[in-house]
């Protein structure tokens, strides 16, 4: 490994700090809600973690967030912001259910695999004209991949109403998948699925790529200082346009996985905003692979958590948007302190 | 007044001047001689070190901008701040809008337009105030700049380098306003280092080098020549001779490039194995251009650059760098380095794209090595710790490291920009020799500096730059400083600037 040492005392103190303060404002939250902290602390911790099918619950919500959250980190570590997951999951669902109810290669695996392959590529696409359009005409991607949001959102919603809408089905949705394209569920009772360690696998292989390999060196120097990176000979345009595209290739991923491992189809509001939920994890773990699955662990666990706190309290499942921004809040006070000012 | 960063650069010593109520007062002197910290102090940007200011006999201390324009300072910089696409009496009043609203806040424009057309006619000025920024010429766009300042009642304006970003033939129409301004009664601050232009505009005239007031003088008692030589100094320390190596075979030939800002302009030479070749000039003169031209992130409008024979202008930095080329920046933190990043990442770029490391995968042990030789060899400073970040090294480390990263490319030719800026004399020293070893191997170097000891010590050749141009030629050992110096400052061999000729 290349990269700097930045571990000191001072650095671990702050941390600790960061935690208790979010803690604290957890607990004055859930009090306002009418319950003990310390109940709704167990509530929340038992909903997700408590047996073993809560705990798989909650690794299983942590798929579409770690590719989601993947799908910022790749493209930042160049310096360019993806703010277009949920648009390129979108795509990259309909693309592996347009393969999964209409095309059958006859062995399920080699279905599955072309599956996942046409919904990276879909979600690769809908990364690639915002990146296209910033390296030809600077047009800033911030607003392309937003915007691209939206307009996949309505493709999206065009397509399954018209041409792809399951004739049988009363709602807009597309057919099922057949049978040899779902991803099965591993325990009975969950949703569980070899998804979770697809995405697991995908975060190693990011971590590996961007430690040990050139072209993962070439980004982080990219976007460490992009005037350096080009006098030293690194091509800043093509770096930069391979990592916005690999990152529209996880989020698209995060759709195909979700359809042939949970969904089986692509209905109307197939998402509930994985790729800015990714934003924020992606946000959290200072871009970092391995932190991205803690971090998407932690906000899993809250989701989940909340289910089970709304039904033995007064306290609404909502509160865990609530708990998030608190905890995106502070990571962001505190994060000057923590990692120093950074540019980019 | 003294002013000491915290990075330890001494920018001022000990200045002491006075300017006088109603005169122009210019302040010469190198980039890097202490004039934009000694301006920067006057309007409350920065806070001097130690030292006070007296203005109107009051005891003065700005603590912010605001504090300096409400007494009456102005002061114009060299980057213009004016909104694009709004008219120039609109850019004048803004910020102080509410002076022409009625009660319902509609601005009454017609007051606006002619309290700025009654400057303009005071001035005689030849814009108006319905002009938009954006159709107007870059010395008119200077000209709303100062009258944005004037508007606001300064009475006491600065300067800074305002000639900077006009063509020659916009200079007199600016220096006609300059005076146009003094008979309002104001005292104007003029910062440049053309001295043409000084002398023909000036009262008075302040000379600064390297943080020191050299000394203030009245224009009638200096000459350009003895203004010149006190400004870089001419009594340079001749005691290294540049290395004495010189093949036959050119390595570098540049055929009358101009690039495509249309800053430098037909500039040719030659570049022989073992040779170092220097490029004086004051900053600001096409340095940058040239160093940006060779490095492939500047395009060439015309002309050739061939490297042992073979044209690389249409090749991009990777390219030339593969044929052979290494390039030392001026701008270390912003350039030539990823301060963020630790040394061993900052050694490797570039030559990983060599296959130094490995093809695909990095290969740590290469990647380690390599550096440590580079760390020892330049005796870059970092406690043995390779992986620490190169933002928390001193300046010398930073740029012994840069060095030491370009030369082992074992390049066919250097181009090094300010090799020796802002570092002390053990690392200047150590950076110089590795030059000298450097053109032993056949090797050429071009030179780009400020610091005309440093190109004299060492470059076989100079090439003096003004304005984008080659103004003139010397070979060792017929150097001489003060007719360099001369050439700096557009004294002498400067056709197009018509204030050049005594």
């Amino acid at each position: 490994m290349i990269g700097t040492r930045t571990l000191s005392f001072r650095k671990l103190l702050l941390s600790l700090l960061l935690v208790l303060c979010i803690l604290s404002v957890w607990a004055l939250i859930i009090w306002f809600g009418g319950e003990s902290p310390f109940k709704g602390f167990r509530y929340i911790i038992e909903g997700s973690l408590g047996n073993h099918y809560q705990f798989l619950s909650t690794l299983n919500k942590m798929v579409p967030l770690i590719l989601a959250a993947a799908a910022v980190a790749v493209p930042a570590w160049t310096g360019m912001w993806n703010i277009g997951g949920e648009g390129q999951l979108l795509l990259g669902a309909f693309g592996a259910a347009l393969v999964g109810f209409s095309i059958d290669f006859g062995v399920g695996l080699v279905n599955i695999v072309v599956a996942l392959i046409v919904s990276a590529a879909f979600g690769m696409a809908w990364a690639a004209w915002p990146a296209f359009f910033k390296i030809k005409l600077r047009m800033d991607e911030v607003v392309t991949t937003l915007m691209g949001n939206y307009i996949a959102a309505q493709l999206i919603a065009y397509l399954i109403n018209n041409p792809f809408r399951d004739p049988r089905s009363p709602l807009a949705q597309t057919p099922y998948i057949k049978s040899s394209f779902v991803i099965p569920y591993l325990f009975e009772g969950s949703q569980f699925s070899a998804t979770f360690f697809v995405a697991i696998g995908m975060v190693l292989v990011l971590f590996i790529f961007r430690k040990r390999f050139i072209t993962g060196y070439e980004f982080d120097i990219t976007g460490s200082n992009p005037v350096f990176a080009g006098l030293s000979g690194i091509r800043v345009k093509k770096t930069k346009l391979l990592s916005m595209l690999i990152g529209g290739a996880l989020a698209g991923l995060a759709g195909g996985l979700l359809v042939l491992g949970m969904t089986q189809r692509v209905m109307q509001s197939f998402s509930p905003g994985y790729g800015f939920t990714g934003l924020l994890i992606c946000l959290l773990a200072f871009n970092d692979p391995l932190l991205i699955v803690g971090i998407a662990f932690l906000f899993s666990a809250l989701q989940t958590g909340s289910v089970n706190l709304q039904l033995f309290t007064s306290v609404p499942a909502e509160i865990s948007g609530v708990l998030q921004a608190v905890m995106v809040l502070f990571v962001a006070a505190f994060k000057t302190f923590i990692v120093g000012r950074r540019e980019g | 007044m003294s002013k000491t960063y915290p990075n330890g650069l001494e920018a001022l010593r000990e200045v002491s001047f006075e300017v006088r109520k109603g005169e122009i007062h210019a302040i010469v002197g190198e980039n890097g001689a202490g004039k934009s910290t000694l301006m920067n102090i006057l309007f409350g940007l920065i806070k001097p070190t130690s030292g006070e200011i007296l203005f109107n006999n009051n005891h003065f201390s700005p603590k912010h901008p605001s504090e300096a324009i409400d007494l009456g300072i102005g002061m114009v910089h060299q980057h213009f701040k004016l909104v694009q696409s709004i008219t120039v009496a609109e850019n004048i009043v803004l910020g102080m809008e509410n002076r022409f609203q009625s009660k319902l806040r509609r601005v009454d424009r017609e007051a606006m337009n002619e309290s700025v057309a009654s400057l303009i006619d005071r001035l005689r000025m030849s814009i108006s105030p319905d002009d938009r920024i954006d159709s107007l010429p870059i010395s008119k766009r200077q000209q709303v700049e100062i009258l944005k300042v004037l508007y606001r009642e300064a009475d006491f304006v600065i300067l800074d380098e305002p000639t900077a970003v006009l063509a020659p033939n916009e200079v007199e129409d600016f220096l006609e306003f300059v005076r146009g301004i003094r008979e309002m009664g104001k005292t104007v601050i003029f910062i440049s280092h053309r001295l043409g232009e000084v002398f023909s505009l000036a009262d008075r005239i302040t000379i600064l080098r390297r943080g020191n007031v050299i000394g203030t003088f009245d224009k009638r008692d200096v000459d350009r020549e003895s203004v010149a030589n006190m400004m870089i100094g001419t009594a340079t320390d001749l005691s290294e001779d540049p290395p004495d190596c010189l093949g036959n075979e050119s390595v570098l030939s540049v055929e009358g490039i101009s690039d495509v800002s249309g800053t430098i302009r037909d500039l040719s030479f030659q570049l022989r194995e073992g040779e170092i070749l220097g490029f004086a000039g004051v900053g600001g003169n096409g340095q940058e251009e040239l160093f940006e031209a060779l490095a492939g992130s500047l395009r060439l409008a015309s002309g050739d650059i061939r490297l042992v024979g073979s044209s690389i202008s249409s090749l991009d930095t990777l390219e030339r760098r593969r044929a052979g080329l290494a390039l030392i920046t001026d701008d270390r933190m912003g350039k030539g380095l990823a301060p963020d990043r630790s040394i061993v990442e900052n050694c490797m770029a570039g030559h990983h794209k060599f296959g130094k490391f490995g093809k695909w995968l990095i290969k740590d042990t290469d990647a380690r090595s390599f550096t440590e030789s580079i760390v020892a060899d330049y005796d870059v400073r970092c406690g043995k710790n390779i992986k620490t970040a190169v933002r928390a090294l001193s300046g010398g480390n930073m740029q012994k490291l840069l060095v030491g990263r370009e030369i082992a490319y074992e390049p066919v030719v250097l181009v090094a920009a300010q090799p020796t800026a802002g570092v002390d004399v053990a690392a200047r020293k150590l950076i110089h020799d590795s030059f000298r070893r450097l053109v032993k191997t056949g090797s050429g170097v071009i030179l780009i500096s400020g610091d005309l000891e440093e190109i004299m010590g060492l470059a076989n050749r100079i090439i003096v730059l003004y304005r984008g141009r080659a103004v003139t030629e010397m070979t060792h050992p017929h150097y001489d400083p003060t007719e360099i110096s001369y050439y700096m400052t557009g004294i002498r061999g400067a056709q197009d600037d018509r204030y050049s000729h005594s």
